[in-house]
C-alpha cells in the first residue's frame, strides 16, 4: 500500500460516480492498470453504481430511433465491404481477413509467415501509434483507417523506420506449452513512448491472457488484459504507465490468479529480441 | 452467471421480448454474450434482439440524465451504434452487456451535461436535484419491464435508507454530472465531507443490495 493506493481508495466512490475529473482521474486510471487490489476495490464499488441507472423512471423511445439505427448499420456494413475490397496492404488483409486456418500451415510456412510479417508490421504499427497517440481503447475502429492508408505513405514509412522512432521486438515462447503450439508474436512501439502494439497468434483463446512488464527494479506489474480472438490471435494497442524502453521485459502471461504469473511470451527490452534491421525490408506474403 | 443474462431475470426469454416479427424465435432465445458474438460477426438480427431487450433501459436512463426526449433518443441510437462497432471488444468478463451499454450511456451523457453546464444558465432554471428527482417525461407512465422491476424496486428502497445529504451527493454527481469539488462548493462543505458522504452512501447501498441478493453480474 502506497500513497497512490491511499489516494485511490479515498476517491474510488467518487471515481465510480464520475465525480473525479482531469489529472486526478487520469492518475487513477493509470494506477488501476497495475494495482490489482485497487482495481478489485473499484469493481466492488461499481457493482453498486452499476445499478443506479435503474432509478430512472421507465420511458419508451419512439420507434423511429430503431429505424434510424438500422439504416446506419446498413450503411456501415456496405462501407466495410468496400474498404476491405479496395485495401492493398497484404499484412492487414492476411492477418485480419484471410488469416490461415489453424493447423493449415506447416513449419516452413510458419517461417515464411514470420519473415514477412515483421517488415509488414512496421507500417501499420507506425500508423496505429500515430492514430492512437491520444489513446483509444478500440483499435478495431481504427482498422478501417489502416485499411484506407495510401500505399505510398505506407511504403514511405516502411522505408524509413529510424525516423519514426519505431522499434519492433519479437516475442519468444517462454514456456513449453507455447513452444509446442508455436505461439509467437511481435511487439512494436517507440521506446520513448508509452503505447505499444501487441500482435500474437496461436494463444489459447479459452484462457485469459494479460500483458505484464518488469521495471528496472525487477518489479512485475500488470499492464493490461489481452483480447484474444477465437482464432488465438491478438492485435491490440496497450498503454503502459512509463515509456516502454525503460522496462527490462514485457511479457504475455496466462492469467492464473496469482500476483505475477509466469511468462508465456517474452520480450527482453535490452535489444536482445529486437528485429534486426536487415529483416526490416518488405518481404513477400505467404501464399497458402 | 453462466448464460450472459442478468441474474435477476425471471425467465430466459424474459418479458422484454416483444414479438417483433423480424426476429427469429431462435435468436431471441440466445444469451447476450452469444448475441454479441453474432453482432461482432455482422448479424443485424442479433442487434435487433439486443435492442428489443435493452433499448428501454438505456433510453430511460438517458432521459433521466438529459431531461430531453430528442437528445436522449439521439444518445440511445449512438450507444447501440457504438455497441455494434465495438462488439468485438466486449467480453463477458468485463460485466454484463446491459452494464456495458449503461456505462457508455453514462459517459456520453455526462460529457453532454458538462458541456451544457459550461454554457450560461438561466437565472430562473429549476433546482437540478428537484428537477431530476421529480422528472417524468411528460408522457403517460410507462409500464416497467418486469425483468428490471426487482432491481429498480430494490435500488430505490436502498436509496430511501440514505440520509438526505448522502442521497444528494449521489444525485449531483451521478445524475447531474457535478465533480466532487463542484458539489463541495455548491453545498459549502469541505471536499473531505463530500468524499465521506459518497463512501458511506455506497457502503450502505451495497449492504442493502447484498442482503437482498441483487446484482447485475
Ligand atoms: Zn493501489
Amino acid at each position: 500500500m502506497n500513497t497512490e493506493c491511499t489516494f485511490f481508495q479515498e476517491n474510488a466512490e467518487a471515481f465510480a460516480l464520475h465525480a473525479v475529473e482531469g489529472a486526478e482521474r487520469s492518475q487513477m486510471e493509470r494506477h488501476m492498470l497495475w494495482c490489482g487490489p485497487c482495481r478489485r476495490g473499484l469493481a466492488e464499488v461499481r457493482r453498486v453504481t452499476g445499478l443506479l441507472p435503474f432509478l430512472s423512471p421507465p420511458a419508451l423511445p419512439s420507434p423511429s430511433v430503431k429505424a434510424r439505427l438500422f439504416e446506419r448499420l446498413a450503411e456501415e456494413t456496405t462501407d466495410d465491404g468496400e474498404s476491405i475490397a479496395t485495401f492493398s496492404n497484404p499484412w492487414i488483409r492476411t492477418t485480419l481477413v484471410d488469416r490461415p486456418e489453424r493447423g493449415a500451415r506447416n513449419k516452413t510456412q510458419t517461417g515464411a509467415w514470420q519473415r514477412w510479417i515483421a517488415p509488414g508490421l512496421i507500417a501499420p504499427l507506425a500508423i496505429c501509434l500515430i492514430v492512437l497517440s491520444a489513446w483509444t481503447n478500440s483499435l478495431r475502429n481504427e482498422v478501417s483507417m489502416l485499411r484506407s492508408a495510401e500505399a505510398s505513405r505506407t511504403s514511405a514509412i516502411v522505408g524509413a523506420p529510424p525516423q519514426s522512432g519505431m522499434q519492433l521486438y519479437t516475442f519468444r515462447p517462454a514456456c513449453e506449452k507455447c513452444k509446442e503450439k508455436q505461439a509467437a508474436g511481435q511487439f512494436g512501439g517507440n521506446p520513448e513512448g508509452s503505447v505499444g502494439v501487441v500482435v500474437a497468434w496461436d494463444l489459447d483463446p479459452n484462457e485469459k491472457h494479460q500483458v505484464w512488464c518488469v521495471d528496472s527494479q525487477g518489479q512485475k506489474r500488470l499492464v493490461s488484459d489481452l483480447e484474444v480472438e477465437q482464432t488465438g490471435s491478438v492485435f491490440q494497442a496497450v498503454s503502459f504507465p512509463e515509456p516502454i524502453g525503460g522496462y527490462e521485459q514485457i511479457y504475455v502471461a496466462q492469467h492464473d490468479g496469482t500476483a505475477d504469473p509466469a511468462a508465456e511470451l517474452l520480450v527482453a527490452m535490452n535489444g536482445e529480441h529486437e528485429v534486426e534491421a536487415s529483416d526490416a525490408t518488405p518481404g513477400n506474403p505467404v501464399t497458402d | 452467471m453462466s448464460d450472459g443474462w442478468c441474474t435477476f431475470r425471471l425467465s430466459r426469454a424474459g418479458p422484454v421480448m416483444r414479438q417483433d416479427q423480424r426476429v427469429s424465435e431462435n435468436l431471441a432465445e440466445l444469451a447476450d454474450a452469444e448475441l454479441v458474438d453474432a453482432m461482432a460477426a455482422g448479424d443485424t438480427r442479433a442487434m435487433d434482439v439486443l435492442y428489443e431487450r435493452y433499448s428501454r433501459a438505456v433510453f430511460s436512463f438517458a432521459l433521466r440524465l438529459l431531461g430531453d426526449r430528442a437528445i436522449a433518443e439521439e444518445l440511445l441510437q449512438e450507444v447501440f451504434f457504438r455497441s455494434w462497432r465495438q462488439a468485438r471488444k466486449f467480453s463477458e468478463g468485463k460485466g454484463t452487456f446491459i452494464t456495458w451499454l449503461l456505462s457508455i450511456t453514462h459517459n456520453m451523457a455526462i460529457d453532454e451535461i458538462r458541456k451544457q453546464n459550461r454554457r450560461p444558465q438561466r437565472a430562473d432554471s429549476a433546482d437540478p436535484v428537484l428537477l431530476l428527482t421529480n422528472m417524468t417525461d411528460g408522457a403517460d407512465p410507462v409500464e416497467d419491464q418486469a425483468v428490471f422491476r426487482t432491481v429498480r424496486d430494490q435500488i430505490a428502497t436502498a436509496m430511501t435508507l440514505l440520509p438526505e445529504t448522502q442521497r444528494s451527493a449521489i444525485e449531483l454527481a451521478y445524475f447531474r454530472g457535478l465533480t466532487q469539488r463542484e458539489i463541495a462548493e455548491l453545498q459549502g462543505e469541505p471536499l473531505g465531507t463530500i468524499k465521506t458522504r459518497m463512501r458511506l452512501a455506497i457502503r450502505k447501498l451495497r449492504e442493502h443490495l447484498d442482503d437482498q441478493g441483487i446484482e447485475l453480474q
